[in-house]
């Protein structure tokens, strides 16, 4: 195992180390800082923008340059959270708190070192964790037949509910919505058509280009324009060292570590990610702390944990799509359409027959880690200053760039009315405050839900027994309901309201 | 400030371009020595998938020998219905070659109940490519060895028999196993062959009618074993393979691919058209890239080809009578 483990991943670094795939690591880095960096543009928008563009690249290329930029925006976002008190991402809110307050105290430079020193030890970790429990549970998933892989897949869609931010109800809701998309086109089994309102464009169903880019890259900037334009300027911050101090290092590689644990399991929880593991890390940090109170006056724990945690669980968020087949975000959905689209069906069978290809991507996580502690902290003064840029003059160019790239996967006019609409309808749900990413897990989850479920009931001839009957099955449907419980329970439901307000 | 702010504005704008000229379809120029103007090939599967490699393949070859750039044109979708109309509605002029299944072209005419186009009349073949079987598989720890033992296991079995498909010619040629044996097995399809690997290997299904290319990956990793292939005669490239007809289940199933062009385009560009992928398919590389796909490289006349599709187009609507496919609306 150990052996194999250090072969494995000499594989990988042996496809991920070519010329042209460290190169796409970089743009990916470069692109994942940049967009960290400025507010407004996450990484979902972006991931979905250029999906287009991987089309022409090899497989592994554009899942390197694709994850890239998923965990370059973990270190960028945290460089505004601190200088600028703005969060350019939404997995770096909590750093704001207590990283802004030591950039007041001219301490910028320590919290900057120790985000970006955290990340990187986190990001190293988690390519280790990702090497070492890839394998087992892809092993695990080849024992899965069509009732077990729906159990998970509900399990899957159950947890993203419990986990979106806001209201259950909605979230609920969403992935309905989803779920519906996904059932638009023709049944495979009786060629009957559904939901295509006659138009041919729709016999083969939604596809998830429009709907992504519409939903996220074209709401996002509708939601910018509409913001007042904040003065985004790095007044006042000085760079006093950026070395940090003994001090500081004894304060935070606690911090680091528990950060990194919580954030690795984290990631690999379906509907967690990210965001999930920087909240839950300050949660932490702030209950084993001796003096709580210090946090949210520049408590370095308050920065070294959740930065580490982010940035574990973007990479181990890749475990469960790489072995199961299962996006546990919005992100990783994206990633599986990118797949997708290359012609590789996520799941436990990549490993096997493209081990080049799971093993080049972790390698190059931990490639792109220690590109970005290069592109992180000698260079920010340059990200800093990005924050300066008229918006005037991206945001048309980003909207012109979605049309493109939805028109040149599928030069058909129905393709960017649809986006049109789900742009209009994006906004809507945004008004209303409903969350885009539990539906794009319900239309990605949708049609394999289906098609496990009509498969597994034709297999049983018709009897639904068969999914308690497969232990695998029976204990993803055991903690299913457990969940389920848990949020109808009042008092836990009242926590957990709680623990997202914070 | 000003300049970083720019040139982010230019990388994006490059970047459109490089989008825009992705998208951006040749334009139409009179002929007046073909080939002068860039070609299409139209492939009726999704970039990336198998059959789209072996499009992209026979593109990747062309463009030396017809000295004009080929452009791959996914029309991906409706069992490759949108494919064949797209190619039958397109100006027979000899810079539209639709590359696909011939056999399942001719198939759809029975499998739908509107079919898009009267294939035969609306489409020439100009080239075929190759022949390759389907085949019935096995888990290679089953203690089945021939077709013989299948059907015997499974008549014992009865209605509780099941077995995996993944493509319109798997259900095909399950249907006529069934039909010729009576065994009463059920089918369970699957979107792609890979999928059904699981459920074969947990013994959930008992047996599988899949594509030629998947069982010989999963043979030679000796997760399944080949007990025939659906073809009249043996494969070339795996000839310890027997066919169903020895096996005593009477069936001819050879899927071939073609490439095909609209009819009604002049005959000296079918001939030039013919030229070329004859030049193409008679390598020796070509032929270890078809036999990795379970196939066998396949060259007749144009005029041969369009009996062939005649005759199959006859055939198959005979087999697809026979295991009582319901055409689909």
């Amino acid at each position: 195992m150990e052996i194999n483990l250090f072969h494995n991943l000499a594989i990988g670094f042996g496809a991920a180390a070519s010329f042209s795939n460290i190169g796409f690591a970089l743009i990916g880095c470069l692109v994942g800082t940049l967009i960290g960096v400025l507010p407004g543009i996450g990484p979902v928008a972006t991931i979905a923008m250029l999906l287009p563009i991987t089309f022409g690249l090899g497989p592994l290329a554009s899942l390197i340059m694709l994850a890239g930029i998923f965990y370059g925006a973990q270190y960028g976002g945290s460089t505004t959270s601190i200088l600028v008190n703005m969060p350019g991402e939404v997995s770096s809110i909590v750093t704001c708190i207590d990283g802004h307050q030591m950039a007041r105290q001219g301490r910028a430079g320590a919290a900057l070192a120790i985000a970006a020193l955290g990340s990187f030890f986190a990001g190293c970790f988690a390519t280790v964790f990702v090497a070492a429990f890839g394998p087992p549970l892809a092993a695990v998933a080849q024992q899965f037949n069509s009732p077990d892989y729906f159990s998970l897949m509900v399990l899957g869609l159950v947890t993203a509910v419990v986990l979106a931010h806001g209201s259950v109800i909605k979230a609920v809701g969403m992935v309905l919505v989803g779920l519906l998309f996904g059932l638009v086109g023709t049944d495979v089994n009786s060629g009957t058509t559904r939901y295509t309102l006659g138009i041919s464009d729709l016999w083969d169903g939604i596809d998830f280009l429009p709907l992504v880019i519409g939903m996220f890259g074209i709401v996002e900037i509708i939601n910018n324009l509409e913001q007042p334009t904040l003065p985004r300027s790095a007044a006042s911050t000085r760079f006093r060292e950026l070395w940090p101090s003994k001090n500081d290092f004894k304060e935070s590689w606690r911090a680091v570590l528990r950060g990194t644990g919580l954030g690795s399991i984290l990631g690999i929880l379906p509907g967690g990610g990210a965001v999930l593991a920087s909240f839950a890390s300050y949660t932490l940090e702030k209950k084993v702390a001796k003096d709580p109170s210090r946090f949210g006056k520049g408590a370095i724990e308050g920065v070294a944990g959740p930065e580490a945690a982010n940035n574990a669980a973007a990479q181990t968020s890749f475990i469960p799509l790489l072995t199961l087949g299962l996006p546990s975000n919005a992100v990783m959905a994206l990633m599986m359409g990118a797949m997708i689209i290359q012609g590789i069906q996520p799941g436990a069978a990549v490993m096997n027959t493209r081990p080049d290809l799971f093993w080049g991507l972790v390698a190059s996580m931990w490639i792109g880690n220690g590109m970005l502690l290069v592109i992180n902290l000698p260079l920010i003064g340059i990200w800093v200053r990005l924050l300066a840029l008229p918006y005037r003059l991206l945001y048309p160019a980003i909207l012109l760039f979605c049309v493109i790239g939805v028109y040149a996967t599928n030069p058909n006019v129905t393709q960017l009315m649809l986006t049109a609409l789900f742009a209009v309808f994006g906004y809507i749900l945004m008004k209303f405050g409903c969350e885009p990413a539990p539906l794009i897990l319900g239309f990605i989850l949708g049609p394999l839900m289906e098609e496990n479920l009509r498969r597994a009931l034709i297999l049983s001839r018709g009897d639904p027994m068969v999914f308690i009957q497969r232990p695998i099955s029976a204990i993803l449907l055991a903690i299913t309901a457990v969940i389920i419980a848990l949020i109808v329970l009042p008092q836990i439901r009242r926590t957990r309201e709680k623990a997202f307000q914070e | 400030m000003k300049l970083r702010s720019k040139w982010l504005f230019y990388s994006f704008s490059l970047a459109m371009f490089l989008a825009a000229l992705v998208g951006s379809l040749p334009g139409t120029a009179c002929a007046q020595q073909y080939p002068s103007q860039d070609i299409r090939l139209i492939c009726a599967f999704p970039p990336g998938s198998g059959a789209d490699v072996l499009v992209r393949y026979f593109g990747e070859k062309l463009r030396p020998i017809a000295n004009r750039t080929i452009i791959v044109e996914n029309k991906a979708g409706a069992q490759s219905n949108i494919a064949t109309e797209y190619t039958a509605r397109a100006k027979p002029d000899g810079y539209t070659i639709y590359v696909h299944a011939a056999s399942t072209v001719a198939a759809s005419m029975h499998l739908f109940k509107k079919p898009p186009v009267d294939v035969t009349k609306a489409l020439q073949i100009a080239a075929t490519i190759n022949q390759q079987p389907f085949m019935m598989v096995v888990d290679a720890k089953s203690p089945y060895k021939t077709v013989a033992d299948v059907t015997a296991a499974m008549k014992q079995k009865g209605p509780k028999a099941s077995y995996a498909t993944s493509a319109p010619n798997g259900t095909l040629m399950g249907e006529v196993y069934k039909a010729r044996t009576g065994v009463q097995a059920l089918e369970i399809n699957y979107k792609t062959a890979a999928d059904s690997l699981n459920e074969m290997l947990s013994g959930r299904t008992d047996y599988g009618m899949m594509d030629p290319q998947y069982s010989m990956a999963q043979a030679r990793e000796g997760r399944l074993r080949v007990l025939a292939v659906s073809s009249g005669r043996r494969l070339q490239a795996s000839p310890d393979i027997p066919t169903m007809n020895e096996s005593g289940v009477r069936m001819d199933l050879t899927g071939w691919w073609a490439a095909m062009v609209p009819a009604g385009t002049p005959k000296p560009i079918v001939a030039k058209i013919n030229e070329w992928f004859v030049q193409i398919v008679k390598t020796d590389e070509t032929k270890k890239f078809l036999n990795s796909y379970g196939g066998d490289p396949f060259i007749i006349s144009p005029d041969e080809a369009q009996a062939l599709f005649e005759k199959t187009e006859k055939e198959w609507g005979e087999y697809i009578k026979l295991a009582k496919i319901e055409p689909k609306g």
